[in-house]
């Protein structure tokens, strides 16, 4: 184990307070984090494009409306890390896969829009695993991305890249996207906190799809706070994204520190088992704390809750085959020719994706295709009800849940990658709120033996956003400082 | 010989007359320059989404209303199917739950056609085809223009209720009436507003069950349609007189060789995995969007006929039918909109049947001229018609006057020198012919009706037209008894 | 100082997927002769050992003191290897390579095939050995090569251009042993033989097809000699021996029937444009169908009266304005076209009319 605690270049908070008051220049901030991406980056890899020059240009024009007397807006110079899978304009967005190498959307997505307008500097797009499809960020067609607690691990995944900058103090701020625990996940294995909102609270516009019903945007941050002003900033109301929440962003660092007495907290037993000691001794030492600081913590068996991972690996699986069929080599990206336009779009796409990215557009293929639909997609849709419905019912007796973010620590590479039902439990404890549309929460709370971070997850029912932060800012003031990044591998 | 009877369903897509597109605020118009109304949802780029257009969605509930379908709570789903004229290679399109069920259509001779259904989906791209004489099965490449993607469709299908092509091709053109008079589509078929396909099959005349259909596409006219249908029918017939079987498969019209022609077979019928779009909400037809549905929307051109004809039924039946047969007049009439003009010109005391024949006729030969006529007028130069003041000729002349320029009738009557001659100049005039044609006379007076023309003649020569036929023939009838 | 190895001869090993191969060249012969073949096992996903066996690849004077047990104990020893991480193992092998695997194969009848090349199954005569006897006696090492016996024009076998006499008679001895307990061989055999041998006769793979208990598939290479593994025919083989693995390996993967077949792979991967070759669709039938199983749970529930849920939360009518807005410049959207011809994207031709 050879990371030790770094700094980083600042808290959100801190950054942007100090660039608005005109304290420091947003350029001086955006040197600092270009530096520690170039010390760091050769070893790491988050990186699929570093848009250095860009940045530039974004910090000046942050300082000369500070320099006006303007307010440049509440992420004044706070440099930000983008998942590849949003799209930016001008800028190659490629979701990590081979078949949209080079591909420039002409259009931000609506949470890059919302970041500048609110003073953000985007520095560069992340790594992630093929469009999202992943625990490890080595599904990537561009190479992995490395842990930096530990260089011979997956940071997780998805959003691999995007946990690994804020994990490495690269970047106070990253955004990424959830679908089954692709935030949570990695948040989990880099000892920072990443955060699912209530599906519908983050617009969707310009995220590129991987299961419709399911994804979201979120951020990374090295403290609850943080990713609670980073949410902020992004979420509400959307009119280009018709399954966007017809509400205003919910407010959420007001309450923050108000403590949780009284609160009813539920463990969800069910996700005890199965799980690494560290991981499980952590969720019950987080129970404890809480428990300290004054709520009311119970033990709750939310059995059909494990119906979640199976239902979902046959839901995510089949949105997904649709929403990759527009990749065939016709408007942009890669093409592979034939001698007529099946065959090329058949070539394009077998070589364009990758072994992941294909078996689950097959998986997804399959369930929906004629004499399957009921007995798989119907019936996973069903499962998704009773989900639901058992959340509902756990709900009722508590005002948020405890589990385990991930049955592990980080991995070593190549240890699950040949095995896709092993990268699939990664999951486990994650996918239930995804069904759910719940919001949920993972807080680095503890180090495992070996020294490595694991999260703890807070999950509330749908638009329970602000009880699930004051809680999670109530489990971060109960770890130890060292169970958080960043860090330097 | 067996007989064999004609099943047809019918499947129309319809292009709704919205500013903009389904799914985004691009504009929705035929005939731009290729790829320039296009942005990131219709185009189908990586993280775009859709967002449904109310007045798409008005004008669909609009058409279901007309076609006297059921409105109820709605889904899209998506049909998965690769092609390029597709940006997202599925079309997002309405399958088990769609906005409008059940209903039906009636013809112009009273029957009627059972409508399935009429659901909502987007319209895809234009492909051409490069090389190879401009035929897909020839062509070298394609060339794909996206402006019609995501342009908003209502498809409507009949049930096979339709016995024959001629039949077929009346559903069309009442169908089309009606989607223009709701104001959701303006009809040109030849701008591919309306798209036809023909579901054909025959059956032993009596049989129970259906015999296999094939489905028959590129039909642009009307004329096609009929004429396709007509070959398919004989074609199956052909197949089962020698004993063999019709093999279901879509085939394609040629109108060049009219013929229609199987296409490549395909190894499966697609399978377009139908699932529920999870981009979009549920439709619900709640009272806001019905009654805006509903908003400016008159009767259709079936009711419209059989308020002309109850309008009709109340006049006196005409002496003569000259201009052709009253069912005939008042399908024209309510066809070209000028139906509130009759109504009008009654209502202000004119005769209804000349009011229909000269809206028909004379009025029909410029509609969009004869829609801005005042009824009041209209009526008032009827009405001079109907006393005698004017012939038919002059009247038409005037009527002609009055379309292009406007105008009071009895001024531009009297401009055009039409004034009525005064009763004694025309006895002088009569008198006259009388005296200077005394063989005739005595014909005319002995009972030969074919000598009164030529007498009438003489007096029209005479005043150089101006006189009335129809007082001199009076004048004459008069004298004559005397 | 030990002689190095001759290029191309090195031992190869691929850690792959959950199936092994043993791969094993044959007498005077180099893991260079089984390359071809190992890099394609590896290339469909399966985990290969090819070893150097003892004596060969750098000099015959390395050769003349090693014996049949110096060569089937490295068999061994590679198989151990396999048998250590994968679920299922298989032995390939050319002329006494094939010998080898059918030793193997003998010994642990939970080896899953064997893919025998020309195999060396039908001990020579006792006149022939004892000839040899005599030559040794006489003071030879060795005789004339049996390496290159190859139809096509420039593919040489590295091998080495002498047989030494005393690990021949050795290898014979081995040959022996096999022969007797050919009745062992339970597994699915894959046997190919070419037409036209210059080496091993064919009532070698003659024997091995009438004794072996369990499937044989006998393939018949037309246009190849003894070195088939580097001959006309190799392309052939390779598919082959991929395919017959598997084939073989399928139905052993899962306890439970299988659930998704290769043809309907085929199936899926039509409906979804998805080019794959005959390996992909092999592999992908077996992690499939693990998947599958995987979610079978969802399909048992009993769901009599859960509705469906499609989205999250129950939003209706969420509607636009039919105002325009602005559209894309054209040329940004052409530019990143792959091919534009006339302000239009270009498609090759089209196959079929749309639907």
């Amino acid at each position: 184990m050879t990371a030790r605690q770094a700094p980083g270049i600042g808290s959100v908070a801190g950054i942007a307070a100090a660039v608005r008051s005109g304290e420091i220049s947003a350029r001086s901030v955006l040197q600092s984090s270009l530096e520690r991406v170039a010390d760091l980056e050769a070893d790491l890899h988050c990186f699929n494009a570093i848009t250095a020059e860009k940045a530039m240009a974004d910090a000046d024009a942050v300082d000369r409306l500070v320099g006006s007397g303007l307010d440049p807006g509440p992420l004044a110079g706070v440099p930000v890390a983008l998942k590849d899978n949003l799209c930016t304009e001008g800028i190659p967005t490629t979701c990590s896969s081979r078949i949209l190498a080079g591909w420039m959307p002409p259009y931000d997505a609506t949470v890059v829009s919302r970041l500048r307008c609110a003073g953000a500097v985007p520095v560069g797009k992340t790594n992630l695993d093929e469009f999202a499809m992943g625990s490890s960020t080595e599904n990537s067609a561009f190479g992995p991305t490395r842990n930096p607690w530990d260089t011979t691990r997956v940071p997780g995944g998805s959003s691999g890249g995007s946990a690994a900058a804020v994990a490495s103090g690269m970047v106070p701020l990253a955004f990424g996207s959830d679908t089954g625990g692709s935030i949570r996940q990695p948040a989990s294995l880099c000892g920072i906190v990443g955060v699912k909102p209530t599906y519908g609270v983050v617009s969707r516009y310009g995220l590129i799809a991987f299961a419709s019903s399911l994804d979201q945007i979120g951020p990374f941050a090295a403290t609850v706070a943080d990713a609670a002003l980073g949410l902020e900033v992004v979420a509400g109301h959307d009119p280009m994204d018709s399954t966007s929440l017809d509400l205003p962003s919910p407010q959420l660092l007001a309450s923050l520190d108000d403590g949780v007495s009284g609160t009813r907290i539920g463990i969800v037993e069910d996700f005890l088992s199965d799980v690494s000691p560290e991981c499980r001794e952590a969720v019950v030492a987080a129970g404890e704390a809480l428990a300290a600081a004054g709520a009311k913590v119970d033990r709750v068996k939310i059995p059909e809750l494990l119906l979640g991972l199976p239902a979902y690996y046959i839901i995510a699986p089949a949105e997904a085959s649709s929403n990759l069929s527009r990749y065939d080599g016709v408007r942009y990206g890669l093409r592979v020719d034939g001698p007529d336009a099946e065959t090329m779009n058949a070539r394009t796409r077998g070589e364009g994706f990758g072994p992941e990215v294909k078996r689950r557009i097959m998986i997804g293929t399959y369930a929906l295709s004629a004499g399957y639909y009921d007995a798989y997609y119907g019936q996973a849709q069903k499962a998704r009800t009773l989900v639901i419905r058992a959340f509902e019912a756990a709900y009722r007796s508590f005002d948020v849940l405890l589990t385990p973010t991930t049955p592990s620590v980080a991995f070593p590479f190549g240890s699950k990658v040949d095995d896709p039902i092993q990268m699939y439990m990664c999951d486990v404890c994650s996918i239930p709120s995804s069904l759910a549309g719940h919001p949920a929460v993972s807080v680095p709370f503890a180090l495992s033996p070996e020294g490595l971070p694991v999260g703890v997850q807070v999950l509330a029912p749908a638009l329970g956003e602000t009880v699930m932060m004051r809680v999670a800012a109530s489990l971060e003031a109960a770890a130890p400082r060292q169970a958080r990044g960043p860090v330097t591998p | 010989m067996t007989e064999y009877e004609t099943v047809v369903g019918l499947e129309v897509h319809c292009e709704l007359a919205t500013a903009t597109k389904l799914f985004c605020g691009c504009r929705n118009a035929f005939g731009e320059a290729p790829n320039t109304n296009i942005c990131p949802v219709c185009l189908g780029l990586p993280g775009s989404l859709p967002v449904i257009n109310r007045r798409a969605v008005e004008l669909a509930l609009r058409i279901g209303t007309a076609l006297n379908c059921t409105a109820q709570r709605s889904i899209f789903h998506r049909k998965n199917y690769f092609y390029p004229d597709m940006p997202k290679d599925y079309q997002i399109s309405q399958y088990d739950e769609p906005i409008n069920l059940g209903g039906f259509l009636e013809l112009v001779d009273g029957s009627r056609v059972g409508i399935e259904r009429a659901h909502m989906e987007e319209d895809t791209g234009k492909t051409t085809h490069v090389g190879g004489g401009g035929r897909i099965r020839e062509a070298g490449y394609s060339l794909v223009d996206y402006n019609r993607a995501g342009v908003p469709l209502v498809e409507i299908v009949s049930r096979p209720d339709i016995s024959s092509a001629a039949q077929a091709r009346a559903y069309v053109d009442e169908l089309r009436s009606i989607l223009v008079a709701t104001g959701a589509s303006d009809g040109r078929m030849e701008e591919g507003s309306l798209r036809v396909d023909a579901n054909v099959s025959v059956r032993p005349a009596g049989a129970a069950e259906y015999g296999t259909r094939c489905e028959v596409k590129n039909l642009n006219s009307l004329r096609s349609l009929e004429r396709a249908i007509g070959y398919e029918v004989a074609r199956q017939i052909a197949l089962l007189e020698s004993g063999e079987r019709v093999a279901q498969e879509t085939r394609h019209w040629d109108e060049g060789d009219g013929r229609t022609h199987a296409l490549r077979s395909k190894e499966e019928a697609n399978d377009y995995r139908y699932f529920p779009e999870p981009d979009l909400a549920p439709l619900v037809p709640d009272a806001r969007l019905l009654a805006a549905a509903a908003e400016g929307v008159g009767p259709m051109p079936a009711e419209r006929r059989r308020r002309l004809s109850e309008l009709l039924k109340a006049g006196p039946e005409p002496a003569e039918r000259r201009d052709g047969s009253t069912t005939d007049q008042v399908v024209t009439v309510v066809d070209l909109g000028l139906d509130e003009l009759v109504h009008g010109a009654v209502t202000a005391g004119a005769d209804p049947h000349l009011s229909l024949a000269r809206a028909a006729n004379e009025a029909a030969a410029n509609p969009d001229a004869a829609k801005l006529l005042d009824p009041i007028a209209f009526a008032a130069l009827l009405k001079m018609e109907s006393s005698g003041q004017l012939s038919a000729t002059q009247s038409k002349e005037v009527l002609a006057e009055l379309m292009t320029h406007g105008g009071d009738p009895a001024r531009i009557a009297a401009s055009l020198g039409y004034e009525q001659m005064d009763t004694a100049a025309l006895d002088s005039m009569v008198d006259d012919v009388i005296a200077s044609n005394p063989e005739e006379w005595q014909r005319y007076r002995a009972g030969e009706e074919k000598v009164a023309q030529f007498l009438l003649g003489k007096v029209m020569r005479a005043t150089k037209g101006r006189a009335n036929g129809k007082l001199v023939a009076a004048a004459f009838a008069a004298r004559r008894s005397v | 100082m030990p002689t190095p190895i001759l290029v191309g001869a090195e031992p190869f090993s691929v850690a792959g997927g959950p199936i092994g191969v043993v791969v094993l060249h044959g007498f005077t012969g180099t893991p260079q002769s089984m390359r071809p073949l190992a890099t394609a096992l590896a290339a469909a996903g399966f985990s290969v050992e090819l070893p150097l066996l003892p004596g060969h690849g750098t000099s015959v004077a390395d050769m003349v003191s090693t014996r049949w047990p110096d060569w089937s104990s490295v068999a061994e020893a590679a198989y151990g290897e396999l048998a250590g991480r994968c679920d299922r193992v298989f032995a390939a092998g050319l002329s006494m390579g094939g010998t080898l695997a059918i030793w193997l194969a003998e010994r642990h009848p939970d080896i899953a095939g064997i893919i025998a090349v020309n195999p060396l199954v039908d001990p020579p005569s006792s006149s022939f050995r004892d000839m040899l006897s005599g030559m040794l006696e006489e003071g030879a090492v060795s005789v004339p090569a049996i390496g290159s016996d190859i139809a096509m024009q420039g593919a040489p076998e590295s091998a080495y251009d002498a047989s030494p006499i005393e690990p021949m008679l050795s290898m014979f001895d081995g040959v022996d042993e096999i022969a007797a307990r050919l009745g062992e061989v339970r597994c699915p055999v894959l046997l190919l033989s070419s037409r036209t041998d210059h080496v091993v006769p064919s009532e070698s793979g003659d024997l091995l097809a009438a004794r072996a208990p369990g499937p044989v598939e006998r393939v018949w290479l037309e246009r190849s000699f003894h070195v088939a593994t580097l001959d006309h025919d190799a392309p052939e083989l390779e598919a082959r021996a991929v395919a017959f693995v598997n084939k073989v390996a399928v139905p052993a993967m899962s306890e439970t029937e299988r659930l998704i077949s290769p043809e309907e792979v085929r199936h899926v991967a039509r409906l979804a444009r998805l080019a794959l070759d005959d390996d992909e669709v092999g592999r992908y039938a077996v992690q499939l169908s693990a998947i599958l199983e995987h979610v079978d749970a969802v399909r048992r529930l009993d769901t009599a009266d859960v509705p469906p849920t499609a989205h999250p939360f129950p939003v209706e009518n969420v509607l636009r304005p039919d105002t325009e807005t602005l559209s894309l410049d054209r040329e940004t959207v052409l530019a990143q076209a792959p091919v534009a011809e006339d302000d239009r994207f270009r498609v090759p031709r089209i196959m079929g009319e749309a639907p």
